[in-house]
């Protein structure tokens, strides 16, 4: 949790993009204790879709991360930093 | 090119490969040939006119193969023959520690990023189809790609998160051990006992909430069901899928195990010797494999691998086995780290060995199935199978005279220190653990040719030769 906090405060997109999906899909988290007969491929499907948007979202982030970390680097002229 | 089948020869269907229907592996007069079928031909020379095959061969990503005319063992359905590249030593995840698993993850990662590059798709991502060759991961089953369909979502997902994710993270997460579990499973470890495993603040990332709990909440309810026609409607574009990858990819090249704490992760100053004693081991042990020249040495007992190097240095591949995942992790990580090409690590508890797994007990060998050493070293490792693990020093000698003709083995003897420390805190029990014993023992099955003191340490070094029986 302490965690969770530090990253709300130094990473807040994309913590607030966790906590966003975390409450959404609360109830399909709650762990069960069902074991049947599993068809994996359309769950795995529908997910795939349904979290595209999510997914297209984290990566711009990342993208955008990599490219202001860029502009840093090109201004310090240090390319370790 | 033909290759000549000039009776008798002999054909065997690989006992691993039956689920694909693109394909098969069999062996003819010991060669090893996959069968194209008829019903993959399309997707097979897609491979080839996209270009992906020499990209990814040239990449080390996917084992080279080549076109041959060879009599097939089911020639009604056969397209194309090819003959693969050897695989030195055929390993599975089971048995690789956290940095081999991470590096087979990346390189199906990359495959599947340079196979949407290139108009195709990764159509599984299993974690047996990933071998190693030279020191680095690649694809070994060709049969894996076929055309990409606009809109199509990834059909592996769900293998790739089973396979390589989820053990990733338990390790990661929870505890190296559990890298043990696939073991359990024929098909990765379940994303529902994946989710139930991981601790639960894995919920506050976005990588471990989607790939795996969302994951696995999801297979579970629409297990059974049809894909939705809303679903269907909306497919996945190319870009959204080349998105889920390469946030998979980023996901799994953050982990980072720190492979210390465990019992030999300090072994190199744990061992018990005076430097002088250690260099003169290291000595003798190279003259011996000297003497006896091996293609081929399993090294077992091997920690972070420094008898491995020596065994090497005498131009031998070599298997490099230890039980402790902190000690394999190091010795992998220098084995990367030197650019190394002939040792290959291995996760095995000794006491417990791999055993043939999978449908009728034989689409994943034995490791004594697999047995193909010229020499055996089994430096420091006698005692802690007759005392930490009881098992009688016949029963030692006759194991380890399945595993190859030529054995370099060290006695320790019961007044050593290290000894003792297996012994503080239990009876003992062991009377037949002497020298005397352990020669008895090893005179049944072997014919000693040398016996050296290690320096001023009180240990023994052995070669000995397997007698013919």
């Amino acid at each position: 949790m302490i965690r969770f906090i530090r990253r709300m405060v130094f990473h807040p997109v994309p913590a607030a993009g966790t906590l966003l999906v975390a409450l959404a899909a609360f109830h399909m988290v709650a762990p069960t204790r069902a074991w049947a007969y599993l068809d994996p491929i359309t769950g795995s499907i529908v997910l795939q879709v349904l979290a595209a948007g999510f997914v297209a979202a984290i990566a711009t982030f990342h993208r955008t991360r990599v490219w202001i970390a860029g502009l840093f680097r090109k201004r310090t002229g240090d390319p370790k930093s | 090119m033909t290759v000549p089948s000039s009776p008798p020869s002999s054909v065997e269907v690989s006992s691993a490969s039956f689920r694909d229907p693109s394909g098969f592996v069999f062996r003819r007069d010991g060669v090893l040939y996959r069968q194209v079928n008829r019903r993959y031909a399309e997707h097979f020379a897609a491979l080839h006119a996209s270009g992906l095959y020499d990209v990814l061969v040239a990449e080390g990503m996917l084992v080279a193969h080549e076109r041959v005319d060879v009599e097939s063992p089911r020639p009604e359905i056969a397209a194309v023959l090819i003959r693969p590249e050897p695989i030195p030593f055929i390993s599975y995840p089971y048995e690789w520690c956290f940095g081999q698993l991470r590096d087979a993850a990346l390189v199906t990662l990359d495959l599947q990023l340079q196979a949407l590059a290139h108009g195709m798709v990764l159509k599984d991502a299993s974690a047996f189809n990933i071998q190693f060759k030279a020191g680095r991961p690649l694809l070994i089953d060709t049969l894996s790609f076929e055309v990409y369909r606009e809109g199509e979502p990834w059909s592996a997902y769900r293998q790739f998160c089973e396979h390589f994710l989820a053990p990733l993270l338990l390790i990661h997460d929870v505890d190296p051990w559990l890298g043990r579990l696939p073991a359990l499973t024929a098909d990765g470890i379940p994303l529902e006992v994946a989710s139930r495993l991981l601790p639960w603040r894995s919920r506050l990332s976005a990588s471990r909430l989607l790939h795996v709990h969302l994951h696995a909440r999801s297979v579970r309810r629409y297990g059974g069901r049809a894909v939705p026609k809303r679903i269907q409607r909306r497919g996945l574009s190319q870009k959204a899928l080349i998105n889920l990858v390469q946030g998979l990819r980023h996901t799994v090249a953050r982990l980072d195990w720190k492979a210390v704490g465990t019992e030999w992760a300090d072994y190199e100053t744990q061992h018990g010797y005076e430097p002088e004693d250690y260099a003169e081991k290291q000595r003798l042990v190279a003259e011996m494999l000297r003497t006896i020249g091996p293609a081929i040495v399993w090294d077992l007992g091997a920690n972070m691998g420094d008898f491995s190097r020596i065994a090497r240095a005498t131009g031998a591949f070599v298997l490099s086995v230890d039980m402790d995942p902190a000690a394999v992790e190091q010795n992998y990580r220098r084995i990367v780290s030197e650019g190394e090409t002939g040792i290959h690590p291995l996760w095995v508890d000794l006491q417990n060995p791999s055993p043939g797994l999978g449908w009728a007990n034989s689409e994943r060998d034995s490791l004594t199935a697999r047995a193909d050493a010229d020499a055996v070293l089994a430096l420091a490792l006698v005692h802690h199978l007759a005392i930490t693990g009881n098992v009688p020093l016949t029963s030692i000698a006759d194991w380890l005279a399945q595993l190859g003709p030529s054995l370099i083995i060290e006695f320790v003897a019961k007044g050593d220190p290290q000894v003792q420390r297996l012994l503080v805190s239990r009876e003992d029990v062991f009377d037949e653990y002497t020298r005397e014993g352990f020669e008895a023992a090893f005179e049944r099955r072997y014919q000693m040719l040398e016996c050296r003191q290690i320096g001023e340490s009180g240990r023994t070094i052995y070669r000995y030769e397997r007698l013919q029986q």
